[in-house]
């Protein structure tokens, strides 16, 4: 891939501890504007660590140190200047479980907006009807937006979480293995909804399913003990991968 | 075969055992239910004879405003035994506590839990511990020498009245709700904070816009945890509000409560007497109400469970 040009995000040298335990050992990593990147490796590799840096969920944390230089369309993430809440609202950020707010669906997905101090019905109308849609959600709880999202199915609640996230707009969009919570159906939908999104988001998605990083992806990473081995094209990871460590994860000898 | 057959059908000694400990637990179950049993029982019986051997009416009782069972009301011919007055100090000083309390509970708990989490549990937790553990005494003696000649100062008459005791008492129950508060935000699933965070809130936002609205059923059981505590608080409230079984004419003027006249009471009145019959009355009063507030209690929690 030509990246120079294309790249949203460039990390390199990125170096992560807990107190004084080194957990990511200098990642280099670039993510081009569109598409699904794909990180996988074994539990306790650096890959969700990894993302979680970019942006800056770490902060959350008392004794996590980052170094290493991210450079986002020109913003270095890390510069005591940047400001995390417009940081974020840029990367958006799907988790692992599920976690609607505690609200009817139409509150959830407009709660970004909200923040951002949007008022107008019609514009709050309007976004969480498209955002629903992109999360391919909409035909299912278009007649119970009023309803707590919290009686939603998993695989609902995990779509209506990412159509929260795409309602503010973001230009990157983190999943933390948005998939490993849900039952096999509701996994193949969320996987749909993001296969529709591909062309207009650029995605990072850790997963632990390595079928799941081929059938989506465009680009696959693979971690193994905080080191980024090796990356490259998908079909070329998985085909033909150069290293033996990922020769090995691929085919389940380990991990 | 026998042998094994004959072993197996033998109660083993770990099964014994188990029995063992399964009665003790169920003596001990037994022991305390029937404690809160015989409390329920004297009380209403007690509280009853007011209305059935006195031939007191219900109303009068509740509604009345005359508080003065030891004298004969010239135009009724009958006792004063209007619990009103009493009733009203008590229900003013519990609300007016709980609504003064409530906001600075759920500051400093928002404080503790969110903005100073360290400087917090050193700090915070150990005061407000100790605060719990303060004996009602002491705050009463600190009632009547600080804050019922401050009031005093600024309104003018004794000082003494549902005012002093809001203050004294809004003192006793803000360490209650506050603990409580922290527990309940402590209890908000850490994935709201993020995802809150993760979609541009500030740390502001996240606050008011999600954690206080999800632990809303957390913090109102708190509330009225702390409302039941001050409607059954005697000694610190009869220390600073006057006792005197007038309907309140205002928030500086000497009144009484359900409690206070309970305490000063029960010890100077014969058993059986109308007198004394009317006092186990208001008790039965004060075991309904406390009965209200666990009953509302399990229903805030059981309507606003998160899943």
């Amino acid at each position: 891939m030509t990246e120079e040009k294309q790249s949203i995000l460039k990390t390199r040298n990125v170096k992560l501890w807990y107190g004084n335990k080194e957990a990511l050992h200098g990642i280099d990593l670039d993510f081009p504007k569109k598409g699904i990147t794909a990180l996988i490796g074994p539990s306790g590799s650096g890959k969700s660590t990894y993302l979680r840096a970019l942006n800056r969920m770490h902060d959350l944390e008392d004794n996590i140190t980052v170094t290493g230089s991210f450079d986002f369309m020109g913003e270095d993430i890390y510069a005591p200047t940047t400001d995390t809440v417009e940081l974020r609202k840029k990367i958006g950020m799907v988790f692992q479980q599920p976690n609607p707010f505690p609200f009817s669906i139409y509150d959830n997905v407009a709660f970004g907006l909200r923040l951002a101090g949007v008022k107008d019905k019609d514009v709050l109308d309007k976004a969480v009807e498209e955002s629903l849609k992109a999360a391919s959600i909409w035909e299912e709880v278009k007649d119970n937006l009023n309803k707590s999202a919290l009686g939603l199915s998993g695989g609902q609640q995990q779509r209506v979480s990412i159509a929260r996230v795409l309602a503010t707009k973001p230009d990157l969009l983190l999943l933390d293995e948005p998939t490993s919570a849900l039952d096999p159906v509701s996994a193949h939908n969320i996987e749909e909804t993001l296969l529709e999104l591909r062309d207009q988001y650029a995605m990072i998605i850790v997963t632990h399913s390595l079928s799941q990083a081929s059938r989506i992806s465009d680009q696959t990473a693979f971690f193994l003990n905080g080191e980024m081995v090796e990356k490259g094209d998908t079909r070329k990871i998985f085909i033909d991968p150069e290293k033996k460590e990922t020769a090995d994860y691929i085919s389940g000898r380990f991990g | 075969m026998d042998l094994i057959t004959e072993k197996i059908k033998k109660t083993s000694l770990s099964t014994k055992q188990d029995r063992f400990g399964k009665a003790i637990s169920i003596l001990a179950l037994l022991f305390i239910a029937a404690i809160v049993v015989m409390i329920f029982a004297f009380v209403i019986t007690r509280g009853f004879a007011t209305f059935t051997s006195n031939k007191i009416n219900v109303f009068d009782f509740l509604f009345g405003t005359n508080w003065n069972p030891s004298v004969v009301d010239k135009k009724t011919g009958l006792p004063g035994v209007g619990a009103a007055p009493l009733i009203i100090g008590s229900l003013a000083v519990t609300f007016l506590a709980a609504l003064i309390a409530t906001p600075f509970a759920i500051g400093t708990a928002v404080f503790m839990t969110e903005v100073a989490k360290k400087r917090g549990a050193k700090i915070m937790q150990p005061v407000i511990e100790l605060l719990v553990g303060i004996p009602s005494v002491v705050y009463g003696v600190i009632g009547l020498t600080v804050v019922v000649p401050f009031v005093r100062s600024i309104f003018g008459g004794t000082g003494l009245g549902i005012l002093s005791g809001t203050i004294v008492l809004c003192v006793m129950i803000l360490p209650t709700i506050t603990s409580m508060t922290v527990d309940t935000l402590k209890a908000v699933p850490r994935h709201y904070r993020e995802s809150a965070l993760a979609i541009g809130a500030t740390r502001w936002q996240m606050i008011y816009k999600v954690i206080l609205r999800a632990a809303t059923p957390g913090i109102l059981t708190a509330i009225v945890f702390g409302m039941a505590r001050a409607f059954g608080e005697a000694l610190a409230v009869q220390m600073v509000i006057g006792n005197a079984a007038n309907m309140p004419e205002s928030l500086v003027s000497p009144s009484a409560t359900l409690t206070s006249v309970l305490t000063m009471g029960i010890g100077n009145t014969v058993m059986g007497s109308l007198q004394n019959n009317v006092l186990w009355s208001l008790a039965m009063i004060l075991l309904l109400m406390s009965l209200v507030f666990n009953i509302l209690i399990r229903w805030i929690g059981s309507k606003g469970e998160l899943k």
